[in-house]
């Protein structure tokens, strides 16, 4: 499994937001990280096949242009950014929106079943029955991850699905997914602001800078203190110990 | 630890079953208090009939009084069923908004729907006699429904212009129904007193003009758009988790907005043309619907549906006994029907939803 950009461009009416971006996704999970306006949301969104830009995304060797969109929501899970529906659905039932595919006038015994074993994984059963306006931020994070998974996909797409969590839920969803990923054999891509979590959960990092690739590799390749320099104008300390890094941010440098 | 992990696991699917089960029960709640309705509807009326002369009327036309058959079938049947699918059509045409704008405040006569089809019958009722190559009594209807679909199409162009964000749509829509106001106000002064009466007539909606052929046209204009709803049923329910969640589902957002938008627009059209602006029940019914079967569509839709029937006939029932001897506007009855029901809901549930 294979998901690969090449020549990814894509502009928002005047403004280029991602200039010929090489990207290739392997198994396993992809942190892109980046300051603000960097392009992360609008990269995940053209690997999603959200948005269609110059250039082509491939699954396989498949362009995923080409495929209709219930296809690609199937094969590629896209995870938008923010999720505060005010529908007055169960969490049961949203997670069953997720097989949308299968879905039929009668929901099958199968999609039910799914949808359970989706709640059991995700320690989600208390909850299967509240309504999705009675959610905490961080439950709802978690059902619309669930939705997410439920379809089965090949390559899970996150836009920052920790942002609106505490420190043990932020923990928690991404050993969830770092577990989904490594039992699956799928590749998860997460967009993600921190460093230090990207650096614990990410088998490659890619750090997108003012639309375009920066640099790219294991952790410990990419996240030096000139890179951070470079792209975030922070100064930092970079400190490597039992092969985990760890970032210390120490103040401002002058923007670049 | 496992054991406890079954349980855990069967318990949501037997609740979610049991959800189902109580859904179902309403949709037949639903369908028995409009049946009872429709009967106290069509009990109704001037000419004070039985309940067994109602009946036989009915059920056995033959035996009937001869007086009592042209009653039953000439007035009140038509205008009963005409109640049923104008109280459906415009329960769908507002549920359907609500959802596709995402807003609960949408419906065909908060977005402009019903004011503008008001103009397009204004209109006819004023200059009616310098069009002579048809009937006015055709005119009516027929300028009304182009209005009113004329109205949904530029709510929707409007919205477009923005880049399709409903809140867009519905400015453009409270400022079309300001705007086709003021022009059937307009319309009003400078109308002769026989036209004056029948455009204040037909602004608070009746149904006493429902004949069999215009009930047919919008019971099947209704059938066929709520078939074509339902077979959507599961994307207009993802569309509730916004635009975004829905596209990421691998919905085509806009395609199936616009779609559903055509199809409300001329549900809506074919409604208010026969009938006049009958307000508040697009509003009230998806409300309705909503706190008594959630927004799973294979239930919301139909009961939005049924509990419009409900309340147009009911709404019927009230015009008929409250000024004993002349039939009330209809309008006016579920507007203030309506009116208090909506504030006791948003006040009730403003926590609950939306």
């Amino acid at each position: 499994m294979i998901l690969d950009a090449k020549k990814l461009t894509f502009q928002y009416g005047q403004m280029r937001v991602l200039h010929e971006v090489d990207l290739t996704i392997e198994p396993g999970i992809t942190a892109i990280v980046g300051p603000n306006a960097a392009g992360k949301s609008t990269l995940m969104k053209c690997l999603g096949g959200i948005l269609k830009g110059d250039g082509q995304v491939s699954l396989d060797g498949e362009d995923i242009a080409q495929w209709p969109t219930m296809q690609t929501a199937q094969r590629i899970g896209y995870l938008p950014q923010d999720f505060a529906p005010q529908a007055i659905l169960t969490v049961f039932e949203t997670i069953l929106l997720g097989r949308l595919n299968t879905l039929g006038w009668q929901v099958s015994d199968d999609d039910i079943e799914r949808v359970e074993t989706m709640l059991a994984e995700m320690h989600l059963e208390e909850i299967g029955q509240r309504r999705l306006d009675q959610l905490s931020g961080g439950q709802a994070q978690l059902v619309a991850i669930a939705q997410a998974l439920v379809r089965e996909p090949e390559v899970l797409l996150l836009d920052e699905p920790t942002s609106n969590l505490d420190l043990r839920r932020q923990f928690e969803v991404l050993s969830f997914v770092r577990e989904w990923t490594r039992q699956k054999e799928a590749a998860s891509v997460v967009a993600i602001h921190d460093l230090n979590l990207a650096a614990r959960f990410a088998d490659r990092i890619v750090v997108m800078s003012e639309g375009q690739v920066h640099s790219q590799g294991v952790p410990a390749a990419v996240l030096t203190r000139e890179m951070i320099a470079e792209v975030y104008s922070v100064a930092s300390h970079v400190v490597v110990e039992d092969g985990e890094t760890y970032i210390h941010v120490t103040g401002t440098l002058p923007a670049q | 630890m496992n054991n406890s992990a079954d349980r855990s696991q069967s318990r949501n699917a037997v609740a979610y079953r049991s959800l189902s089960r109580h859904r179902l029960g309403i949709v037949a709640i639903a369908i028995v208090v409009l049946l009872a309705a429709v009967g106290i509807d069509l009990v109704t009326g001037p000419a004070n009939l039985s309940w067994g002369d109602l009946l036989t009327a009915v059920l056995s036309p033959a035996n009937a009084d001869p007086v009592h058959r042209t009653i039953v079938w000439s007035f009140r049947l038509p205008s009963a069923l005409m109640a049923i699918v104008v109280g459906a059509s415009l329960g769908i045409a507002g549920a359907q908004m609500q959802t596709i704008l995402n807003n609960p405040l949408a419906s065909p006569f908060t977005l402009g729907v019903s004011a503008s089809a008001s103009f397009g019958a204004a209109l006819v009722l004023v200059f009616g006699s310098a069009i002579a190559w048809l009937p006015v009594a055709w005119m009516v209807p027929i300028s009304a429904f182009a209005f009113a679909l004329l109205s949904a199409m530029l709510i929707y162009s409007l919205g477009q212009m923005r880049g399709g964000a409903t809140e867009s749509i519905i400015v453009g829509g409270v400022a079309l129904h300001f705007l086709f106001s003021a022009g059937v106000a307009f319309l009003q002064f400078i109308a002769a007193d026989d036209a004056l009466h029948a455009i204040v007539f037909w602004i608070f909606g009746t149904l006493e003009g429902a004949t069999w052929q215009n009930t047919a046209i919008v019971a099947a204009v209704f059938v066929i758009a709520m078939v074509l709803l339902l077979r959507d049923a599961w994307q207009l329910t993802s569309l509730r988790l916004g635009d975004q969640h829905a596209r990421s589902l691998g919905i085509d957002v806009g395609r199936i907005r616009l779609r559903t938008l055509v199809l409300v627009s001329v549900v809506t059209a074919t409604a208010v043309c026969f009938t006049g602006a009958i307000g508040f029940v697009g509003l009230v019914a998806p409300h309705a619907a909503r706190t008594l079967v959630g927004e799973d569509q294979r239930y919301f839709a139909p009961v939005s549906a049924l509990i419009g029937a409900i309340v147009v006939s009911l709404a019927a029932v009230v015009s008929k006994v409250l000024v004993p001897g002349t039939t009330f506007p209809i309008g006016i009855v579920t507007a203030a029907l309506g009116a208090p029901f909506l504030a006791a809901i948003a006040l009730r549930a403003r926590r609950t939803y939306w």
